[in-house]
């Protein structure tokens, strides 16, 4: 069989005679039409009279052009040409066939699809008893083996997607090499994306060349996010496709929610234009909840191309500057505030508060300048504040100088006692350099510690220090000294306390010490040290700082996008690789912890390594080559195509039959004309037949659906998109309707569903709408049905997920919808409601699941659902009280779905309960709210008027 | 002509074949003397005694006259004898040629005869009438060339002229004969031929001095010419072919060139003192038959 994109030929020789067509088109162009013979005795009378008006005997063009049609038509029918063979293989191949997989990150959303389509072509070759090839191409290391089909099935039964790319590459080198036997036909199962060195092509053209080969991918190829990045003040995140028709997506921003577990704080949607490939989702997001995103992803079809982690980028910190000095003095562009201000910005979000009210901010970082001594309060909170993982920086200073030594007494030789808010112990007094009276020069900084953080920063020559506290010698100051002086007296010096980390500068944080507060060299060191502070990550570092260290990966993106604890020994990776980004089986995308021996910092480097990048593009699947055949997954039933084409050449015949006898003139006047009339119409009688779908799916004036909607009370549902939702909603409005015509007076006609972009809402009474997970209702939809709801329609939202309700993400989406619709403010029905009691008394509304609660709209100010009260209804609205939408989530369409015969299609609740009939009668209250409004209402108050009606 | 109609025909001849064995007149006679029982045919005396069946006169008898030839019952009546004298009727000799040619045999669906089958009808209703008017009659070109008197002659005539035509050529003419010094001619075709030997022939036949009559036979689409569309004509015989895109634009030239050729006939017709009888295939054949008989009675 062969096959042109999604077109397969049966019987692809016959295509031979295509040959045939320009020499047919030489013959026809010779050849008149031949003229009506005529035995006329009076013929030697009309010897030698000419023509008047003497045409060419050729055949006219259009009537070539329809005879060639025809025969084209006729070939390509007979070469039974099938849009969408089903067959994956030929029927008469030998030899092993191989089975590509792709089994890439872009896999995960359509993986089950993908592995029945395998299995599919693993069932075909077991039939024909070929032995399999099977090839995942992003995890695949030896060299595959043609197996037994039962193997390879088992095998692909196992298979999982992996959060990586698929090497094409690799395989194309594999199979060339020849070390591994050549299939005789290829089924390539790709996810519409080729891989990231494009190799997809020539793999495509080489497999072709080795025998059929078949390309079966999915209607959509997953999209990716690249790693969230603040611009002005905003999270962004560019969400990157392959291309196509317009489209949308959301990306959800999620954090770590108390307890474990995850939480959606944010969603941002995106809207990519035809053929757009990226598109900027910008999240509105408070700086604080911006800084608790752990990750982004893509809100439907996530994977792990869809997931992205977030890094430092992201993070602000919240230090805050506690400067004493503060308000001595009213120098404030030369005071250390000010500079720890400006070198702070750029890395955090910094305040300034006394030492007593810091704490209560809950900031990731004090920065102390110059703080002498503390009170007893102020030590303890500190020390439980950093022991609990704060970052405590602290900058020397004349009061520091001053107390060193004094709050713990202190020794005869002026040694500090142990403070656990100073990472060293200090001298007492300092040293000056460079002064009038010193003879030492100001001292410039020698090389930092290379296991420290300031490891890749430059020494800079022009840094001078003059004056500093000097730490106390001892056998631990070499492991906690960051930065030393060019004379090796420890500038910067850091230590654990608990869980978390005191770093001081033995200079000022003003330019009286020393020169650091001015160099640049200021805004890089304290830029890294925040990078330690709790819960950061930080940016991906240089090469060179990453060179010679070892990782290990801490969290583990899954296919799915989820990142997931590492699981068993995970073999730790080192620097440079992680920096080449050379993610795979051995580099998987995910958290990773620095783990080779960081001696002077307490608490482990943490690294993110996203499968996406800034820059990054996704490049689709490339076309099939000439003669593959492709196909997406499922839906595409095999369409035989050929009948249509004989039909066509049949019809063509007619018509150029017709056209030869008017030619010829042969066609009188009186009778050519109904003739003529009733070919056209038996062409558009064919044309009808050919295009009737396309002709249905016109909702114009007059159409006939739109009539029958309007002749009856029609239910409709709200057309999702989603196939099996949409049919279970259909088959919900077939069940609701049949009890209604059962019990009720309402005799609905059949259902309809609607779109509501496109269709006229008015003529339904209620509107099923299945809001189910990954919806993203487009403005011209809530704009439609907040129309609808005005003119009093009712709209019965169901999210179908059981307890779960509106917790996660459908809570956004269903606020969008909520300002949207301008819906009034909402709360849960209660006994009372007129919904209970609307046609049967009802106290639970269960569907397929029990328990949700059903909301609709709370009652009025003033006025409460008091049966005493006998308020009347307020008559100045046109929706007569009743409440534009019911919203619940008990998935009612499960419980009212019937099948073609009547029968009940999903299990609901156990055997023996009622809670199907419940479900049934919640919905015939519905629909009876619906229609007869606040009719019942007065039953609410039924217990009160006949009270009144007794006295 | 559909194969059912001609089965029908077959059938129809085969059992008029029957009737000639039996004995009864040939069809076409019977045809003939159907058409020609309308026309009363008067003798052609020569208003003057002589050898008759009528009578003519009494006269006195003379002597010399036979003894047989008196009239006694006139002669009773007087003293003197009488003479029964009838009146002298000499038989008109007339030549009849019927173009049997294979142009002849064509008959559109228009027409409800062959020109050749309308030919033969009025030529052997032409024979009846004449037969009864006593006359000797002959058929050019056949064993019945010899104008002859009496119902052999006509049995002969029918004979010939139901015979299947079998002239092979495409259009006929007249074949030079020498016609007798006395009689006349009736020429029955469509004069459709190739001028060059139609037109010889007839002036060759009028030139020798007799009377006669030319009758074009034509089918009504010889004449109206109601063709369209591109078309290729053939002669009967197929050998002479004629195409065209427009055969309507062509309808002023043929009906031009038409016209020229009766103009002809006419004048060949004039300068010999001839007639000349148009007649359409789906016309009644009772027209020209009367004509015929006014002319070659009235003269």
């Amino acid at each position: 069989m062969l096959g042109i994109g999604a077109l397969g030929f049966l019987s692809p020789w016959v295509l031979a005679g295509l040959v045939a067509i320009p020499v047919l088109w030489w013959l026809l162009r010779a050849i008149p039409p031949a003229p009506k013979r005529l035995t006329f005795p009076g013929v030697r009378l009309l010897l030698g009279l000419q023509d008047p008006d003497r045409q060419a005997a050729v055949t006219p063009w259009w009537l070539l052009l329809l005879r060639a049609l025809a025969v084209l038509a006729v070939i390509v029918g007979f070469s039974q040409p099938v849009l969408y063979p089903s067959a994956r293989l030929s029927d008469d191949g030998t030899g092993p066939v191989l089975l590509m997989l792709d089994q890439g990150w872009g896999s995960a959303p359509d993986w089950s699809d993908a592995r029945a389509a395998g299995l599919a072509a693993v069932d075909e070759a077991s039939r024909t008893g070929r032995s399999v090839i099977l090839w995942r191409a992003a995890s695949e290391t030896g060299l595959p083996e043609p197996v037994p089909p039962a193997e390879a099935r088992s095998l692909l039964e196992a298979s999982q997607p992996a959060p990586w790319w698929p090497d094409y590459e690799a395989v194309l080198e594999t199979l060339q090499s020849g070390e591994v036997e050549l299939p005789s036909e290829t089924v390539w199962i790709h996810a519409g994306l080729d891989d990231t060195a494009g190799s997809a092509a020539p793999l495509a053209d080489w497999l072709l060349a080795q025998g059929p080969l078949r390309l079966i991918g999915p209607a959509e190829a997953a999209k990716a996010v690249t790693p969230p990045r603040l611009d002005e003040g905003r999270m962004q995140a560019e969400v990157l496709r392959t291309g196509g028709a317009p489209d949308e997506a959301a990306v959800f921003a999620i954090a770590e929610a108390e307890g474990g577990g995850e939480r959606r704080i944010g969603v941002a949607g995106v809207s990519f234009a035809e053929g757009e490939t990226a598109a900027t989702a910008i999240f509105d997001l408070p700086p604080e909840l911006m800084g608790e995103v752990t990750r982004i992803q893509l809100a439907s079809r996530a994977t792990a191309g869809g997931s992205a982690l977030a890094d430092a980028a992201l993070r602000r910190i919240r230090a805050v500057i506690v400067d004493p000095a503060a308000g001595d003095t009213t120098a404030t562009l030369t005071s250390a505030s000010h500079y720890l201000r400006q070198a702070l910005a750029p890395e955090a979000d910094v305040s300034e508060a006394p030492l007593g009210t810091a704490m209560d901010r809950e900031p990731a970082a004090i920065v102390l300048a110059d703080q002498g001594d503390f009170t007893a309060g102020e030590r303890l909170r500190l020390t439980r504040w950093v022991e609990e993982g704060g970052l405590l920086l602290r900058f020397a200073g004349p009061r520091l100088a001053a107390t060193v030594g004094q709050s713990l007494g202190g020794d005869a030789a002026g040694v500090a006692g142990e403070d656990p808010l100073l990472p060293v112990r200090l001298r007492r007094g300092g040293r000056m350099l460079g002064g009038s009276l010193a003879w030492g020069q100001p001292q410039s900084l020698g090389p930092f510690d290379s296991r420290g953080p300031f490891r890749a920063l430059t020494v800079p020559e022009d840094v001078a220090v003059r004056t500093q506290v000097l730490a106390q010698p001892a056998p631990t100051l070499a492991d906690r000294t960051w930065a030393r002086l060019e004379d090796g007296t420890p500038l910067v010096t850091a230590n654990g306390l608990g869980d978390g980390l005191v770093v001081l500068f033995h200079v000022s944080a003003d330019a009286e010490w020393s020169t650091l507060p001015l160099s640049g060299l200021f805004v890089e060191m304290l830029g890294r040290i925040l990078a330690l502070a709790p819960g950061q990550v930080p940016e991906p570092p240089a090469e060179a700082e990453l060179a010679g260290t070892l990782w290990r990966a801490e969290l583990q993106m899954g296919a799915d996008g989820t990142p997931r604890p590492a699981s068993g020994p995970v073999d730790p990776v080192p620097g440079e690789r992680m920096v080449a980004r050379e993610i795979g089986p051995d580099l998987v995308p995910g958290l990773y912890l620095r783990v080779d021996g960081q001696g002077t910092t307490p608490r482990a480097e943490t690294l993110v390594l996203n499968l996406t990048k800034e820059g990054d593009t996704l490049s689709p699947f490339p076309p099939a080559p000439f003669g593959a055949i492709s196909e997406t997954f499922g839906g595409n039933e095999p369409v035989r195509i050929w009948p249509w084409l004989i039909v066509l050449a049949i019809g063509l015949a007619v018509i150029d039959a017709v056209a030869t006898l008017w030619i010829s003139g042969r066609l009188a006047g009186s009778w050519a004309r109904p003739l003529a009339g009733s070919v056209v119409a038996g062409g558009l009688a064919l044309a009808a037949l050919g295009g009737g779908e396309a002709v249905a799916q016109d909702r114009g004036e007059g159409d006939p659906a739109l009539i029958a909607a309007a002749a009856e009370t029609t239910l409709g549902y709200i057309v999702t998109g989603d196939q099996r939702i949409d049919r279970v909603s259909k088959q919900a409005m077939a069940g609701l309707g049949f009890q209604l015509s059962r019990r009720t007076a309402v005799e609905p006609g059949p259902p309809m569903g609607v779109e509501p972009e496109e269709d006229e809402l008015n003529l339904y009474p209620v509107l099923y709408w299945p809001l189910t997970g990954g919806t993203e209702p487009t403005d011209v939809m809530l704009e439609r049905l907040a129309t609808y709801l005005q003119g009093g329609g009712l709209l019965l939202i169901d999210t179908q997920n059981g307890r779960a309700g509106f917790d996660g993400a459908s809570a956004a989406v269903m606020r969008q919808i909520a300002r949207a619709l301008s819906l009034p403010p909402l709360e849960p029905i209660d006994g009372d409601h007129v919904l209970s009691r609307a046609f049967y008394l009802l106290n639970a509304y269960p569907g397929r699941w029990r328990g949700g609660r059903v909301w609709a709209e709370a009652p009025p100010e003033g006025r409460t659902a008091d049966p005493d009260s006998l308020d009347l209804p307020q008559f100045d609205r046109v929706d007569d009280n009743v409440s534009p939408v019911i919203v619940g989530s008990a998935d009612w369409a499960a419980a009212w779905a019937i099948d073609d015969r009547g029968e009940p299609i999903y299990p609901v609740g156990r055997p023996g309960d009622r809670q199907r009939e419940m479900a049934i009668r919640f919905g015939i209250n519905v629909v009876m709210y619906a229609l007869t409004g606040n009719y019942k209402s007065d039953q609410v108050h039924a217990p009160a008027v006949l009270q009144r009606l007794g006295q | 002509m559909s194969a059912d109609a001609a089965q029908r025909d077959r059938a129809g001849w085969l059992r008029r074949d029957a009737e000639r064995i039996s004995g009864t007149l040939p069809p076409l006679l019977v045809e003939a003397e159907r058409l020609s029982s309308s026309i009363v045919m008067g003798v052609h005396g020569r208003r003057q005694a002589g050898p008759g069946e009528s009578f003519w006169q009494y006269r006195p008898a003379h002597p010399g006259d036979t003894l047989a030839s008196i009239d006694w019952r006139r002669s009773a009546r007087s003293d003197r004898l009488f003479v029964r004298e009838m009146e002298w009727e000499a038989a008109e000799t007339v030549l009849i040629w019927a173009d049997r040619s294979l142009s002849m045999q064509f008959a559109s669906d228009k027409a409800p005869r062959t020109k050749v089958a309308r030919a033969s009808l009025l030529a052997m209703a032409l024979s009846v009438l004449l037969h009864r008017g006593g006359e000797r009659v002959g058929l050019i070109g056949t064993e019945a060339e010899q104008p002859q008197n009496g119902a052999r002659q006509l049995q002969r005539i029918a004979r010939i002229l139901s015979r299947e035509p079998e002239e092979p050529q495409d259009y006929g003419a007249p074949a030079a004969y020498a016609l007798p010094k006395a009689g006349r001619v009736v020429f029955l075709s469509d004069f459709m031929g190739p001028r060059q030997e139609i037109l010889p022939a007839l002036t060759q036949a009028a030139g020798q001095g007799m009377a006669g009559i030319f009758v074009q036979i034509l089918d009504p689409v010889e004449e109206d010419f109601p063709f369209r569309g591109r078309t290729r004509f053939e002669s009967v015989a197929r050998e002479i072919r004629h195409e065209t895109d427009q055969a309507k634009s062509l309808r002023d030239a043929y009906h031009g060139r038409l016209a020229e050729r009766r103009d002809e006939l006419q004048r060949v017709a004039r300068a010999a003192g001839w007639h000349l009888i148009l007649h359409r295939t789906d016309e009644s054949p009772r027209k020209p038959l009367l004509r015929l008989h006014a002319i070659l009675g009235g003269v």
